[in-house]
């Protein structure tokens, strides 16, 4: 390079370094305002820093770009039960239980599996433990119904989500917490005297995590109607439900409306963040009218019947589900 | 009680101390996390009180508000990345004991939040579902029973609260005052405070309505510290209701579904409240 244009470069590069040095003696002076006491309204005063990262505009800030939304036919809805992490990683025979669901800030897995990645194959039908770390997703592929896990039976609360296994060629969905947000804060509490604590401050529920399916178009390429087709009078088949991680056989009895997806009963309940999807023990099964005593079908006989029909995939010997409890009572003045 | 030989006792008693000391040391730290309040010593930091205190008196003092409240929100994602959701809600509160927030979230959902004085009801329109509670006699004793109840969401529900002009005041631990601004077209004074669990922002309106425009929220002990945001617009302090806008409209063919904590286990119910409701 040309030593004369060189030596005209030089006072151009020394000027950022002069104006940086001058910012920070000032940010120094600044600062020393600020400690000193009072600060100065409108220049920062109390010692507030208009600096920061948070500060930079920059893409880093954006808000997510639609992309990146969970993506359903709706383009307008939340995530599905499909997209939740998957639990029991490696275990392939345990649907993801209540505990293993994302249980509060940030405890959400990542790229969930979709239904085609769920584990397949009949449950062992435990009770919710502590989620394991997910298993790797299966290969993305197209949706479908995928297989369908066992009974994971209402686990606890408070787990450990589960990662969600490795996505195929979908693109990442993200969800919010299924019931509260903002999160909850740590040690907070009602107190007797006025409910005096940060997260009442805040509107906050404090720390629920239910196992839940959202109620979303999933992002498989099925629609969310539902079509259904009646099986008898009171168990239908619908064509589709969105947020369910299958095609689930609906079951109206005792006044509630059960979803069934192979051996899981899902409801439908009211969270805090909407209406979800809630895996509940079955029902008990209804009494049948007394009939003549003839023998009951062996059991031979009866395994082909249980086979044609969906609905007949509801164990013989269930565990009765409880009615709604009833809604814990209202403040007393 | 059979007595410990020595050797025993040496152990317990060891043992014994150990744990004394693991206790005094734990209740140290339980101690060390909650903040004193510090009394303002700076002029800025004495009127940023008053300020605040003044945004509380006047909204608790209201009979009746309305106002559109635009939240955004982030969540923390398993790989650490922060996205952003939101949601506005439209809030008419009407005291002693009405409430109707209606609420399109970021992805286009809407759902209906209804106090009526009788009755609690939640409605997702977009899935023709609601359910229903019945409500405390007092907005106030209806939202605690809302949110820690139900375990309903409510942002910020304590501005909708009478006790804000207590509690408020009361959970701040450090408040200062930031800048003279604007937030849309309306001069505002921006202040920041500090509680034990977050750190917030809050931008008061000047003048005679301080109502707050807005207001930042930083979960400084949840995990990559998320934000929640509000900007609050359409302040409105003498509304003028219909008696249709606090009473639920059935819609067509709506159907009724319960709470979810009713079909929670009972030790999960319980125990999903933090086990940290004192009586």
């Amino acid at each position: 390079m040309n030593p004369g244009v060189r030596a005209a470069m030089l006072p151009r590069t020394a000027i950022p370094v002069l104006a940086f040095a001058l910012v920070m003696l000032l940010g120094s002076v600044a600062d020393a305002w600020g400690r000193g006491g009072g600060g100065f309204r409108g220049g920062g005063g109390g010692g507030y820093s208009r600096g920061g990262a948070a500060s930079s505009g920059g893409f880093s800030r954006r808000p997510s770009t639609p992309s990146q939304r969970p993506s359903n036919s709706g383009g307008n809805r939340p995530p599905s039960a499909s997209q939740l992490p998957a639990g029991a990683g490696g275990g392939g025979n345990r649907p993801p239980s209540a505990s293993q669901l994302p249980s509060g800030p940030g405890s959400g897995g990542g790229r969930p599996p979709t239904a085609s990645q769920l584990p397949s194959g009949p449950g062992s039908g435990t009770g919710g433990g502590i989620g394991g770390p997910g298993g790797p997703g299966g290969p993305g592929g197209p949706g479908g119904a995928g297989g369908v896990g066992g009974v994971g039976g209402v686990g606890g609360v408070g787990g450990v989500g589960g990662v969600g296994g490795i996505g195929g060629a979908r693109p990442p969905a993200y969800y919010p917490p299924p019931i509260y947000y903002p999160p909850p804060m740590y040690g907070g509490y009602y107190g007797a005297g006025g409910y005096y604590d940060d997260d009442w401050m805040w509107g906050v529920a404090i720390g629920t995590t239910v196992a839940v399916a959202v109620i979303a178009g999933d992002d498989d390429d099925d629609d969310d109607d539902v079509n259904t087709t009646t099986i008898n009078n009171n168990t239908t088949i619908a064509s589709s439900q969105g947020g369910l991680p299958c095609v689930p056989v609906i079951k109206e009895q005792d006044g509630m409306t059960y979803y069934l997806c192979g051996q899981q009963h899902y409801t439908l309940a009211y969270g805090g963040t909407g209406p979800i999807y809630l895996p509940v023990p079955p029902p008990a099964a209804p009494t049948a009218p007394a009939a003549p005593a003839a023998p009951a079908a062996p059991a031979a006989i009866a395994a082909p019947a249980a086979a044609a029909a969906p609905a007949a995939e509801v164990p013989a010997a269930e565990v009765p589900v409880a009615p709604p409890a009833p809604l814990p009572p209202p403040l007393t003045p | 009680m059979m007595k410990p030989d020595g050797k025993a006792w040496k152990s317990g008693g060891f043992r014994c101390v150990w744990l004394v000391a693991a206790l005094m040391v734990a209740r140290s730290a339980l101690a060390a996390e909650v903040t004193p309040k510090t009394e303002p010593s700076t002029e800025s930091q004495r009127e940023a009180a008053a300020l605040l205190k003044s945004m509380a008196e006047y909204l608790g003092g209201l009979k009746s508000f309305s106002c559109t409240s635009s939240n955004r929100y982030e969540t923390v994602q398993a790989n650490g990345q922060k996205i952003e959701f939101g949601e506005t809600r439209r809030i008419s509160l009407s005291r002693p004991d009405r409430l109707r927030i209606e609420e399109v979230t970021s992805d286009g959902a809407s759902d209906l939040a209804l106090f009526d004085g009788k009755q609690i009801t939640m409605l997702s329109a977009d899935d023709n579902v609601y359910a229903q509670a019945p409500q405390p006699a007092s907005i106030e004793d209806a939202l605690v029973y809302f949110v820690r109840d139900l375990r309903m969401r409510m942002p910020l529900a304590m501005l909708l609260s009478t006790h804000v002009r207590t509690e408020l005041p009361a959970l701040v631990k450090e408040v200062d005052y930031v800048e003279s601004t604007k937030v849309g077209n309306r001069a505002a004074h921006h202040i920041a405070g500090r509680s034990d669990s977050v750190d917030f922002q809050l931008w008061i309106a000047e003048g005679k309505s301080p109502v707050p425009l807005r207001i930042v929220i930083t979960y400084k002990l949840a995990p990559s510290q998320p934000r929640f945001g509000a900007e609050i617009s359409d302040w409105d302090v003498s509304p003028r209701f219909s008696a249709k806008t606090f009473q639920f409209a059935l819609p067509k063919d709506a159907r009724k579904i319960p709470f979810a904590v009713q079909l929670l286990p009972p030790d999960a119910a319980q125990t999903a409240a933090g086990g940290e409701v004192k009586p």
